[in-house]
């Protein structure tokens, strides 16, 4: 049976590989900081140009204010709309630097299990067929689609983005009404609740299709392969039910994924 | 260009008829996109009811029954989205289930020299990558054209309705975009193609590496496998930072500025006169900046879904193409005889070429039932070919083969393959376990029969010792049975066939001489009333055969028994005395 590793390894594995970097990981964590605070800056700004949009307009219905002092307000709105636009700009740059750091990962973990891998015995390798020891290297390391060097730095860092979104959201939520701040709150704890309940599902349902490819990648390579004996066995009907066997029971696998990923994609 | 997009065209039409075999799930999915665009595109609408309704009136059952709906627009929109994305992903897999099913049939009923022209490798990405390319227009292309294409007439729609002036300016800007858009998109695709193909590349050599790993190890050549990783992965970094460099800091970034500033910009300064002069209220004002954000992502869309199509498009040529490609041998036989060979094979005036390259000449070869014949010769002397035109592998471009005076042609392909067994030198077992490969996982043979048939040949005690006996799941090629129990399988696979006549193809050359005189005496007991050809290098391992023949460039140089083979002193004897030297400085 194959056993579980407790949460604290794979933590210790992470800030292991984080010590490898540690320069660019605090950078990192500066630039999420960072362009979380400007996007939350976004909706307050917004608010602020109604809101004196709104003040101005009864002023100027009461005579209180001039056309001139209109376009003058008017003026330095513009001017905070294009400074933050800029920043936000600027602020842009860091999904660049997160993919950067994915690849560095990506590049430095093959490396690593390679040499790994290259002094194994032949006992290893009568356990992990090729196929299996290639889509480790490849497949489960890569930036994109997301594999494990992507969750290092994007899956982390994104996850970090998201909790500082909610913490300043809500401070400036509660700053600006407390009672709408709290009404906000609730989908968030079905959120949490509907993470933690999926979570292992997701896990579950993910493995099984990469389950589900690996077989169907190893089935194709073998009967291509071994197109002389098939053939000369007679044994292409069979070999095309095995196929669409296994493709009907991927199906399933892969609806199956689709059904909890489109879960989080809506409602996250 | 006009050729590449005729072909597209083409293509787009004969997938055509995949996308209606989905007729339910495709009206499902339309109706679905009418619904998620008008509940996004309600929303804004919304808000500037309550901002210039609501609020100014101090209405708060009206701003709790605007909020309400606003509410039910986004829980429906949300609840028609998902359902429409297990819509589209059913939908999707339905169809490429049936497009895969149908490409691995054609592709494993193609004549040999259709493998000949494909590799593995090649004919593995055309069955999984290129169909899992196409499944992506099915799904998302195909509904993020329809659903972006409906939002982008709503929100045009509705600026037109409300400020015409406005409209006309994003009419005028729309092209402008869309060229912008579609130029990048070209662009960015080809350094992100470069990507997969250093990827590919970079997976093909971890693959290769994987496999020889053992003889890296015994040659100290772990250094130098591990700098060429890194010049792979670095090959592939270099067009990949490229891609993330143009991709964020140069287009998105701008295009984020143009969406979310720019446009707040344009709309702030053309609203604010507008609402001052009082032809405009503060809630159009923010409908206008939400529609105007909402506005370039659509469009966005629309720009990335026509380089997926493309994409897509020239994945299905490539499997058209294989579809496409008919199989150079031919079973039109409708006699639904079965063979038994009772007399003779006769091999007449037989000639075969490789395209243009001659590699059998005029050959003529009568073979008893019951008779041992062996094959020897040089590489490339035409051994192997001969046995590829028995099995039908190939037909011959000149002469005929027949069977008691009967060409071979005359039977269904099925029929002929039933009568004959073949043996490799490189045993290919399949995933599965030890009783599956001995049935050539037919379902419809008996364990009974594999059982005895391994009792007879000698193989069922070594079966018995491994973990699960006959269904001990084999690993990679059956890398967790020996070499030697390896091609017992092998042996004993042919022998539960029962074939009149047996192939032998250098069956005994991968093993040590040790486990070679072992599998001998199998052999013996599977060729035992049988017709065998059997080719080999060994020339120890046929000297009791009825017969040889000596192959050489395409021709049969040498007829006859080992010992009058030997005494004429030709290629036969050449290759004799060589081996016979080599035995003697081994020993």
């Amino acid at each position: 049976m194959k056993r579980k590793r407790p949460t604290s390894f794979y933590f210790k594995w992470i800030l292991k590989r984080y010590r490898e970097h540690k320069a660019m990981v605090l950078f990192m964590l500066f630039m999420t900081i960072l362009s979380t605070a400007v996007s939350t800056v976004h909706p307050l700004l917004f608010k602020y140009v109604i809101d004196t949009l709104m003040k101005n307009l009864h002023l100027f219905a009461d005579g209180k204010l001039d056309m001139n002092a209109i376009i003058n307000e008017r003026n330095r709105l513009l001017f905070l709309i294009f400074g933050l636009g800029i920043i936000t700009w600027i602020t842009n740059f860091y999904p660049f630097m997160r993919g950067r750091m994915n690849m560095n990962f990506e590049m430095s973990l093959r490396k690593k299990y390679f040499k790994i891998i290259l002094e194994k015995s032949y006992r290893f390798f009568l356990k992990f067929r090729t196929g299996d020891i290639a889509t480790r290297l490849t497949e489960d390391l890569k930036t994109n689609p997301p594999g494990i060097s992507w969750f290092l730095c994007s899956g982390i860092f994104r996850a970090v983005n998201s909790t500082c979104v909610i913490i300043f959201c809500l401070i400036s939520m509660f700053f600006l009404n407390w009672k709408l701040a709290l009404l906000s709150i609730i989908p968030l704890h079905l959120m949490m609740l509907l993470f933690f309940k999926l979570e292992s599902k997701v896990e579950k349902r993910f493995s099984l299709r990469q389950k589900a490819v690996s077989e169907t990648n190893d089935f194709l390579e073998s009967v291509y392969s071994g197109i002389q004996i098939v053939k000369s066995f007679n044994a292409q009907r069979f070999q095309e039910d095995i196929f669409a066997e296994s493709l009907e029971k991927r199906k399933k696998v892969e609806i199956d994924v689709v059904t909890i990923e489109g879960m989080f994609h809506i409602y996250f | 260009m006009l050729v590449k997009t005729k072909k597209n065209v083409s293509v787009f039409f004969r997938l055509l008829p995949f996308f209606l075999s989905e007729k339910k799930r495709l009206i499902f999915g339309s109706f679905a996109a009418f619904i998620i665009s008008g509940t996004h595109l309600a929303r804004p609408v919304i808000l500037r009811h309550i901002i210039d309704k609501a609020i100014p009136a101090s209405d708060l059952h009206m701003a709790v029954m605007s909020a309400l709906i606003f509410i039910a627009c986004l829980v429906i929109g949300a609840s028609v989205a998902y359902l429409q994305i297990i819509n589209l992903a059913t939908m999707g897999v339905n169809i490429i289930t049936d497009i895969k099913k149908g490409l691995f049939n054609h592709i494993i009923e193609n004549g040999m020299s259709f493998f000949d022209k494909n590799q593995p490798g090649r004919l593995m990405s055309r069955t999984e990558s290129d169909t899992e390319q196409l499944k992506i227009m099915f799904t998302q292309s195909a509904m993020t054209l329809l659903t972006s294409g409906l939002m982008l007439f709503g929100i045009l729609f509705i600026i037109f309705r409300e400020q015409p002036q406005l409209g006309l300016l994003i009419c005028f800007a729309m092209p402008v975009l869309f060229t912008i858009f579609y130029f990048y998109m070209n662009y960015i695709r080809r350094i992100w193609w470069m990507v997969r193909k250093k990827n590919s590349d970079l997976s093909g050599y971890i693959t290769e590496y994987v496999q020889g790993i053992p003889i890296l190890q015994l040659f100290s050549k772990k250094n130098a496998a591990i700098e060429m990783l890194e010049y792979y992965s670095k090959q592939k970094y270099k067009y990949e930072k490229k891609g993330l460099f143009i991709d964020y800091i140069i287009f998105w970034s701008f295009f984020s500025f143009i969406s979310e500033t720019v446009s707040m910009i344009v709309i702030f300064v053309y609203g604010t006169k507008k609402i001052f002069d009082g032809d405009m209220s503060i809630g159009t004002l923010v409908m206008f900046i939400e529609l105007l954000r909402q506005f370039f992502w659509p469009l966005r869309n629309l720009i990335m879904v026509l380089s997926q199509v493309q994409t897509s498009l020239a994945a299905g040529s490539r499997l058209f193409n294989i579809l496409d490609t008919p199989s150079d041998v031919i079973d039109d036989s409708k006699n639904d005889e079965s063979v038994s060979l009772r007399e003779k094979l006769e091999f007449k005036d037989i000639s075969f070429a490789y395209d243009k390259e001659t590699v059998l000449e005029d050959i003529d070869l009568t073979i008893r039932k019951g008779q041992h014949i062996a094959i020897v010769g040089p590489s490339g002397s035409g051994k192997t070919t001969l046995i590829n035109l028995l099995l039908r592998f190939y037909d011959p471009i000149k002469g005929e083969i027949l069977v008691d005076d009967s060409n071979i042609k005359r039977y269904s392909l099925e029929n002929w393959r039933k009568d004959i067994g073949l043996v490799l030198q490189d045993v290919h077992l399949f995933p599965g376990t030890i009783m599956e490969n001995l049935k050539a996982f037919n379902p419809f043979i008996k364990d009974d029969k594999v059982i005895q048939a391994a009792k007879r040949l000698g193989s069922h005690e070594t079966i018995m010792k491994k973990p699960d006996g006959y269904n001990t799941k084999l690993s990679e090629g059956g890398s967790n049975l020996s070499m030697g129990e390896r091609q017992l399988i092998s042996f004993t696979r042919a022998l539960v066939k029962d074939p009149d006549i047996l192939i032998l193809d250098e069956a005994t050359s991968s093993v040590d001489v040790i486990t070679e005189n072992m599998l001998q005496s199998a052999l013996q007991r599977l060729m035992d009333g049988r017709t065998a050809i059997i080719i080999a290098h060994r020339l120890i391992t046929i000297r009791n055969a009825d017969r040889i023949l000596v192959f050489e460039d395409g021709k049969i140089v040498e007829d006859g028994k080992h010992d009058e083979l030997v005494e004429k002193g030709g290629l036969y004897s050449k290759l004799h005395s060589i081996q016979h030297v080599r035995a003697g400085e081994a020993l």
